[in-house]
């Protein structure tokens, strides 16, 4: 055995003793251990510093305040804090284990001196620090009431920020904005409560709906003109709900009409198509992929030449100019071709009508236009 | 044999042909001095006598009706058995006879049998005044033979052309008739027609009482008449429209149908120039010109013979004024030379074409409708916004399917022809004139398919391959106004009675639901013969459907 064992031996056998005699004297002990992070952390028992951990201290009997703390920078300490009772002539042992960082006195006290500063002036995440600070008593005295204050300050500065920026677009013609304004009036949140701004702001919004209905009522006015079924049935919705247009259930029928019959009419030149391609693709089969109508174009056939070249026109001068007999075999050939029904009743009304147009159109003045006027 | 016929130089032989009649028939000698008798043989008495020296027929109508009776036939055939058709100074046809005839009648029979069965049914028929007017006219001013006027049927028939059957018999009634214009159509670029074309227009009215504003706007009423060749080809052939191996005849058109054609079809000017004519002689025209529609047929012949020349023959031979008129003694070959001539007569009132705004609203200048379509086509090209046709014939030569699908893309130009109805017509226009070139178009198709394999073949192919049934549609509904339309028109003896013509009509109407059914069929035999030509026709009638799909859609875009 060494001579430092040995003094080690000696001084353990010391402090029992010790331990004893205070036992023996109707004093408390108290002994504070610290892990390796905290050793040397300076240790306060009721504000009273005894040292550093690890300590045994001797005390009276009673209730005391354990606080250890360690610095860990200029601003930052690691604490352990707790409150026990001692007994007499019985020894209590507490085995510290720091906390986080945190900052100490003095730096809170800055800290919560700048936020308060920050905190009057208005700022919001101050206001909600002082809050913070006044509820654990960092820098500033404990105050759960001041915490509270400086809470609630926080949130109406938010609501009065919020009230703004939606008076901002509210001014701006927001009618969303218009309508959480008059909430925000009728509640007296981020604004002084009053009736009469609320009531300002609601008209301002139905006004505003109004105009953005006509503009709405127009834009869908024009697709519906154009033959867009979705539009004439919005339409139809418009006038049966007065919505940017004067309330009329007749207008409100018509529309519902025009696009019940758009549909169809839709459904129809739908049909029509789908023939038209159908019959496109058998003729350019027929032409052997040819179109047919080029042929025609090339040969003149569209301005006066017959089909195989002959020229119709110039011997009709002279001789039967025979209105087509072999219409009739054409109107029996192409009845299934044409959609309306056909025959040569409706083609003869179509040649009177055909005859007389370009003289009622342009010239109804004319012996022919009126010939078709009395017939 | 009951009676014999006698042709008598001396009133004294009567007894002793009386004597041989029983046996045979006696030509006694003829002399130029003495008159001509048929005698009855039942009494001896003249049937028919004509006295040469005072150029007078005089008729035993009672004997004229036994003898024919007493043969089986009726008065007129028992002359035309009768006659003696010698050459006798008097009684036989001159100078004045022929021209008549070749102007009323079918130019190919001989002007000597001509003259009899005219005489014959001058002879015997009552009704002879009121059929055959110019005949009559003429007979009446050689041989005098009825002193009282006969009252005739107000209704006078012309078979006028029609799309849509082979007879469209349209009665016209003279007190209807306010007036009679001569009508002329400018000419075009087409050699043929270079020089124009001539008719007369019937200006009917609505009511026997219309005013005159009402009679000329009646238009889709009035009749033109007109001489034109008749084809009797499926396909017109040019070089004999041209050296007149067509027969020409006095068609009768719809007014509104030849508008269409000139004014339409070939953008050319007509002219309509009434003359003055007075109420009778307007009366007289018409019952003449039915007389000649119904009658003759000459050939055609482009450099003399031909619709300026024929109606100026035509018009000398109805109205004394015409012939009478110093100027129209030259005949005019040309119709622009003709029309100027007339303008500057007394007959005609020329004054009615002194201005052409106020002619085309009185009714006597209908103009070309070029500037019209093409103003149309500004209308749709501008509204269309895109352009997309470089000229009306390019909007003509588009495919009416790709036309339609331009139209129907564009839904803001869907919305204009829903809410303009000035474009909407600017539309339906270029459309129906597209109609108009196409109808000619499909014709000649159909006509090219027919004269490619001829009617015969054609039939005994359908008649092979199709049910009765179907066949019996076929021959109806195509074969027959095919064949109504290429055989040689029949030519009458006069005006037919509206009897006559309705016992003809027996052909059925082609029109009925069930013929179209079958019509389908006749198509897809047809189809079978030749795929390829078939094609050709089946094409055009789809496109010329199209165009008619296309005028509908857009009537009924006016309509919401």
């Amino acid at each position: 055995m060494s001579v430092k064992e040995l003094l080690k031996k000696c001084s353990i056998i010391l402090i029992f003793s010790l331990l004893t005699i205070s036992y023996a004297s109707a004093e408390s002990v108290l002994r504070v251990t610290c892990k390796d992070s905290a050793s040397d952390a300076a240790v306060f028992i009721n504000g009273k510093s005894y040292g550093k951990c690890p300590a045994d201290i001797f005390l009276d009997a009673g209730e005391i305040s354990l606080r250890v703390v360690k610095a860990v920078d200029a601003e930052r300490e690691r604490v352990f804090e707790t409150t026990l009772t001692l007994r007499d002539n019985r020894p209590e042992k507490v085995n510290v284990v720091l906390a986080s960082p945190q900052l100490n006195q003095n730096a809170a006290k800055a800290r919560a001196q700048e936020a308060l500063q920050k905190a009057k002036e208005g700022d919001i995440a101050a206001m909600q620090q002082v809050s913070d600070f006044y509820e654990k008593g960092l820098g500033l005295v404990k105050s759960a009431e001041n915490s509270e204050y400086w809470s609630r300050q926080a949130l109406d500065k938010q609501d009065e920020n919020a009230a703004r920026a939606i008076l901002t677009r509210a001014e701006a013609g927001d009618i969303d904005a218009m309508a959480q304004l008059t909430t925000l009036y009728e509640q007296g949140l981020g604004v002084e409560r009053s009736e009469a701004e609320a009531q300002f702001w609601q008209q301002k919004r139905e006004q505003a709906i109004t105009v953005i209905e006509n503009q709405e009522t127009s834009r869908v006015f024009a697709l519906a003109k154009e033959g867009d079924i979705a539009a004439m049935r919005q339409m139809a919705e418009f006038y049966r709900e007065g919505k940017g247009i004067d309330k009329s259930s007749e207008k409100a029928a018509e529309w519902e009409a025009k696009a019940a019959q758009g549909k169809v009419q839709q459904a129809r030149a739908e049909a029509n198509k789908k023939r038209k391609q159908e019959v496109e693709a058998e003729l350019v089969d027929y032409r052997s992929g040819k179109a047919y109508m080029s042929g025609f174009i090339a040969a003149g056939k569209m301005v006066g030449m017959d089909a195989k070249g002959g020229d119709t026109s110039a011997a009709s001068s002279i001789v039967t100019f025979s209105p087509t007999v072999l219409v009739v075999t054409a109107v029996g050939l192409a009845t299934d071709l044409v959609s309306a029904p056909f025959n040569a009743t409706t083609h003869r009304q179509l040649q009177n009508e055909l005859n007389a147009r370009a003289a009622v159109w342009d010239k109804p003045n004319s012996m022919v236009a009126k010939a078709y006027a009395q017939q | 044999m009951p009676y014999i016929y006698v042709k008598a130089r001396l009133l004294i032989a009567f007894s002793l042909v009386a004597l041989l009649s029983a046996a045979c028939s006696v030509s006694p000698q003829i002399g130029q001095e003495q008159p001509y008798v048929i005698l009855s043989a039942e009494n001896g008495m003249p049937i028919i006598q004509f006295d040469r020296t005072l150029s007078t027929l005089s008729v035993d109508r009672q004997s004229l009706v036994k003898a024919a009776a007493a043969e089986d036939l009726n008065a007129e055939q028992w002359l035309l058995e009768n006659f003696d058709k010698a050459d006798l100074k008097g009684l036989s046809e001159d100078t004045g006879f022929e021209k008549l005839a070749d102007i009323v009648s079918d130019n190919d029979l001989d002007a000597k049998d001509v003259y009899w069965s005219v005489l014959a049914r001058y002879i015997s028929k009552a009704d002879f005044a009121c059929k055959e007017p110019l005949y009559y006219q003429y007979f009446q001013a050689r041989y005098n033979l009825y002193e009282k006027e006969v009252s005739c049927e107000t209704a006078i028939p012309f078979n006028v052309l029609s799309r849509y059957t082979a007879n469209n018999i349209v009665y016209v009634d003279p007190r209807r008739l306010r007036d009679i214009h001569v009508v002329f159509a400018s000419k075009d670029d087409n050699m043929m027609s270079k020089f124009g074309h001539i008719s007369l227009r019937l200006v009917i009215c609505p009511q026997e009482n219309s005013t005159d504003a009402e009679c000329d706007a009646n238009l889709y009423q009035h009749i033109v008449l007109g001489y034109m060749a008749h084809v009797d080809d499926i396909k017109i052939n040019r070089l004999k429209g041209l050296f007149g191996d067509y027969k020409a005849y006095l068609y009768a058109n719809s007014f509104m149908d030849v508008y269409q054609k000139y004014t339409i079809s070939e953008f050319r000017n007509i002219s309509s120039m009434p003359l003055n004519l007075s109420q009778q002689e307007r009366e007289a025209m018409l019952r003449s010109l039915a007389e000649i529609h119904w009658g003759f047929a000459g050939d055609y012949k482009f450099t003399h013979r031909n619709c300026s020349s024929l109606m100026q023959l035509a018009l000398s031979a109805m109205w004394p004024n015409f012939s009478d008129e110093l100027s129209l003694q030259t005949l005019y070959w040309r119709p622009d030379s003709f029309f100027q001539a007339l303008q500057t007569t007394a007959i005609a009132t020329s004054s009615a074409l002194t201005d052409l705004e106020l002619a085309e609203e009185g009714g006597f200048y209908f103009a070309s409708t070029e500037a019209i379509y093409n103003k149309a086509f500004d209308v749709v090209n501008e509204a269309m916004k895109n352009h997309r046709y470089s000229s009306l014939s390019d909007y003509l030569s588009t495919n009416p399917i790709l036309r339609d699908n331009a139209v129907q893309e564009n839904t803001s130009y869907i919305a204009r022809l829903q809410s303009d109805a000035y474009l909407l017509e600017a539309q339906l226009l270029l459309e129906e004139l597209s109609l108009v070139k196409f109808e000619s178009i499909m014709n000649a198709e159909m006509g090219y398919f027919f004269s490619k394999y001829g009617v015969a073949e054609i039939e005994a192919h359908m008649h092979q391959s199709m049910s009765s049934e179907t066949y019996v549609a076929f021959s109806e509904c195509v074969l027959g106004p095919l064949r109504e339309r290429i055989r040689p028109i029949k030519r009458r003896d006069g005006i037919p009675d509206s009897f006559e013509l309705a016992s003809e009509s027996t052909r059925k109407s082609c029109q009925a639901e069930d013929k179209a059914k079958l019509l389908k069929q006749v198509n897809l035999y047809l189809e079978s013969l030749d795929p390829e030509a078939w094609a050709d026709v089946k094409t055009a009638v789809y496109y010329w459907a199209e165009i008619i799909n296309n005028i509908n859609s857009y009537k009924e875009l006016g309509n919401k």
